[in-house]
């Protein structure tokens, strides 16, 4: 009757590894998604610098090109086709004045590259020769507006840009130059662009950079790769910058009525400071994050780890309360009981983590009997280890008040809660005539070894089913007679039940131990019955309880306390007969010391207990050719009385002291003691 | 303790005449018997039984108990002008009845036939 019990421990070491590692791969498509976030903010921002440039570069375009326009409707006026330079000089005035603030001047270049009119200048203006100039040699060769490189201009040594298209006279031949100069450095309407746009680098067709103050930007190779660029956005993410620092994000675009490059050249550090300051912030709350979540799966792990061992702890001192009770339940020795070698094993299971409801106890009583039982509690733990104490209890209980096995095992079974069970063989020895009555209830059955013919028989007479499901009157009392010499052995199914092999098996196994220690005292049969029968299968898990008892010769001495009541007078007086005849004593003086013992017991009862209630012992000592003889009550025989109360006492006294060789009637406090001495020679 | 008895007492009442009472005693008869034995044989004298066989042949127990139960009920049966004889007595009872001398209170007869005999014999004396 065993429940093993397993921890399912590895399953619980494996469960903090698998979330850690789940953890982790949540925290690796964190930082992925954090990555790509951080990319997508950096294109942003260089998408932002590449719409910036490219803005730029369309409000340049349109304010460039809105004065080449105004430049080629001046060139189409009279004035200019005819070379009229008055004419020209006050149209200018009022133009570069009025219609477009941009530009800072208006001057017409003949055809042989001499200044000869500027609104610089009220008067006609003293003649400069700009036919070296480039913006000139561009426009009379192309025939079509150009946009000058910063220069400084020869009249008002300004820094300027001059925007030139080629004037045409009436009859539509080349007559010379109109050339509109913005001083960039001055001009409100490049300013306003340069301030909307911020850092914007202006690089002209020659890549000095107007914005400052034509300088020429220290990093040549990346000016010359700028210039080199096709017409569009474009845009380093790592790059030197033009003044020749590493780690720069450098955008630019060309605006083509300008000729002009745009460029924004920033640190990156500037640039993606706020996708870093994002990834940043992403990154350490994905770490926050997981460094809590380990906190947490760390504190719940030692949580369920502390949980555990106290759960163990709890177990483990369960485990021990029960075996504790257990233990304290089974009889730290067995009773001196004369003519009676009794001897017992319990061995807890192998794997038994619990503790088995595997139980024996001995009781001798006054009257000289002997109950024995062996039992078996069906669960294990502290519950079995509580019915084993109850049940116990009661076998102390009952066995003292009644003489019958069965009727021991009947006070059991209310004992026995709904749904449990316990199975029972309880026995009751008179030592003195070898007289023994057994009960079952579930149990496997005694075996009882002749040790004169070396037989085994089984007690198996009227076996009933287990406490908890057997009714009151399927338990009965079987009886036997045993001859001295005889050994009964009581035990547990731990014994003799194996998984493998049918309980029949296991029997004849003890049933040919026993009879292989059929010279062994009952200690030693024991001990070899557990190592031979029990230790077969030193797998088996369930526990062992045994008892052995081993009727010696015929005790020499009588003795049995019994109630004074009358109807103890036949039973005594039977066990007393058989006993003498056990003893060899011949049947002549037998039923003498049976008629004077009843004589002193009489007595006791009639006159010694006037409420009833007491006990009378009885010893008889045999030593060969003599029977002693004391019996003994503990109450006040009554002094007086009348005279055939008298005469009849009398009578059992006379009957006494007839038949005995010498009887003495002792009255003390305690009470009175009849001695007896017969010779029984045979 | 209640310890089944191997020859339970037993008591077996038969009427031979009108009052003359066969009475067989078997099994033990001590202190725990002796009143059941007192008052049946009262009963019967009270229903008019004067003469009465008691036939021992199945006791094989007798204490000073059941010898007093035997001297009181001759007694008594004897004061009312009947008599009492105990016939069959085994060889250990009748050692009991040796020991306590109780031929000299009681008539005892070897056979009942002897002992009804007797009763009949002296019930003819007493009635002539």
């Amino acid at each position: 009757m065993s429940t093993p019990g397993a921890e399912p421990t590895t399953l619980r070491r494996y469960v903090p590894v698998a979330v850690l590692l789940a953890v982790l791969a949540l925290v690796v498509v964190a930082a992925v998604l954090a990555w790509r976030q951080y990319d997508d903010a950096r294109s942003t921002a260089t998408g932002d610098l590449r719409s910036r440039t490219t803005l730029a570069t369309a409000d340049f375009d349109q304010l460039f090109s809105g004065d080449i326009n105004v430049l080629n409707a001046v060139a189409r006026t009279d004035a200019v086709r005819a070379g009229n330079r008055t004419a020209m000089l006050r149209y200018f005035i009022r133009v570069a004045a009025k219609e477009r603030a941009s530009l800072g001047g208006i001057s017409w270049i003949d055809a042989k590259g001499i200044s000869r009119v500027t609104s610089a200048d009220t008067r006609i203006a003293k003649p400069v020769d700009v036919s070296d100039r480039d913006y000139f040699i561009q426009a009379k060769r192309t025939d079509a507006s150009y946009v000058s490189a910063g220069l400084v201009s020869r009249r008002t040594k300004q820094h300027v840009v001059a925007l030139a298209v080629p004037t045409h006279a009436a009859d539509g031949s080349f007559n010379g130059v109109l050339v509109g100069s913005i001083p960039v450095e001055t001009n409100v309407a490049v300013q306003r662009i340069l301030r909307q746009f911020g850092d914007l680098t202006v690089l002209d067709r020659d890549g000095q950079s107007i914005t400052q103050a034509f300088r020429h930007p220290p990093n040549g190779a990346l000016v010359r790769r700028i210039q080199a660029a096709s017409n569009g956005t474009h845009t380093l993410t790592d790059s030197s910058g033009l003044d020749g620092d590493n780690g720069r994000v450098v955008v630019w675009d060309y605006s083509t009525s300008a000729a002009w490059s745009l460029v924004i050249d920033r640190s990156r550090s500037g640039v993606y400071a706020t996708a870093r300051r994002a990834l940043i912030l992403d990154l350490s709350l994905v770490g926050g994050l997981a460094a809590l979540l380990i906190a947490l799966i760390a504190w719940l792990g030692s949580r369920v780890r502390r949980e555990a061992r106290r759960q163990s702890a709890h177990l483990a001192r369960e485990h021990d309360i029960a075996l504790r009770l257990q233990r304290s339940m089974l009889p730290a020795s067995l009773p001196e009981v004369d003519g009676v070698d009794l001897a017992c094993r319990y061995r807890a299971g192998v794997a038994g983590v619990e503790v088995g409801g595997d139980w024996y106890d001995v009781l001798a009583r006054d009257d000289g009997f002997v109950h024995m039982i062996v039992g078996d509690v069906a669960g294990r733990g502290i519950d079995a280890a509580t019915l084993m104490g109850q049940l116990r209890s009661a076998f102390h209980a009952y066995a003292f008040d009644h003489g019958s096995p069965a009727e021991v095992l009947r006070r059991m079974i209310r004992l026995v809660p709904s749904g449990s069970m316990a199975t029972a063989v309880c026995m009751t020895l008179d030592p003195f005539t070898g007289d023994l009555r057994y009960a079952t209830a579930g149990h496997p059955p005694p075996l009882a070894l002749d040790a004169a013919t070396r037989t085994v028989r089984l007690l198996d007479v009227g076996g009933a089913p287990p406490l908890g499901y057997v009714a009151p009157d399927m338990l009965v009392d079987a009886r036997v007679v045993l001859p001295a010499g005889t050994t009964v052995i009581a035990y547990t199914d731990g014994l003799v039940e194996r998984r493998t092999a049918s309980i029949d098996v296991g029997i004849e196994r003890l049933s040919n131990a026993l009879v292989a220690g059929a010279e062994l005292d009952a200690d030693a049969l024991a001990g070899a019955v557990l190592e031979q029968v029990g230790d077969a299968s030193p797998a088996e898990e369930d526990d062992i309880a045994l008892l052995v008892l081993e009727l010696l010769e015929v005790p020499a001495c009588f003795r049995a306390e019994i109630p004074a009541d009358p109807s103890e007078l036949a039973p005594l007086r039977r066990r007393l007969r058989r006993w003498l005849a056990l003893r060899r004593v011949p049947e002549v003086h037998r039923e003498d010391a049976v008629l004077a013992i009843t004589e002193a017991c009489s007595n006791s009862i009639e006159h010694g207990y006037e409420n009833g209630n007491g006990t009378i012992a009885v010893a008889v000592a045999h030593d060969g050719d003599q029977l002693e003889i004391i019996v003994r009550d503990r109450g006040h025989w009554r002094a007086q009385g009348d005279e055939a109360d008298a005469r009849d006492r009398g009578r059992g006294l006379s009957i006494m002291r007839s038949i005995m060789r010498d009887t003495a009637v002792v009255h003390d406090d305690q009470g009175t003691i009849v001695t007896m001495l017969q010779s029984v020679e045979g | 303790m209640s310890e089944p008895s191997a020859s339970p007492f037993s008591l077996e009442v038969s009427r031979v005449a009108d009052d003359v009472e066969l009475v067989a005693i078997g099994g033990e008869l001590d202190f725990g018997q002796a009143s059941e034995l007192s008052s049946a044989l009262q009963q019967l004298r009270a229903d008019g039984a004067q003469w009465f066989v008691l036939d021992l042949g199945e006791l094989t127990f007798i204490d000073s108990s059941g010898i007093n139960v035997l001297v009181v009920a001759a007694k008594a049966t004897a004061a009312s002008g009947g008599a009492l004889v105990v016939a069959s007595a085994r060889q250990h009872v009748q050692r009991v009845f040796d020991i306590v001398r109780l031929s000299e209170l009681i008539p005892v007869e070897a056979g009942v036939d002897a002992a009804l005999e007797r009763v009949t014999w002296r019930r003819g004396l007493t009635a002539g």
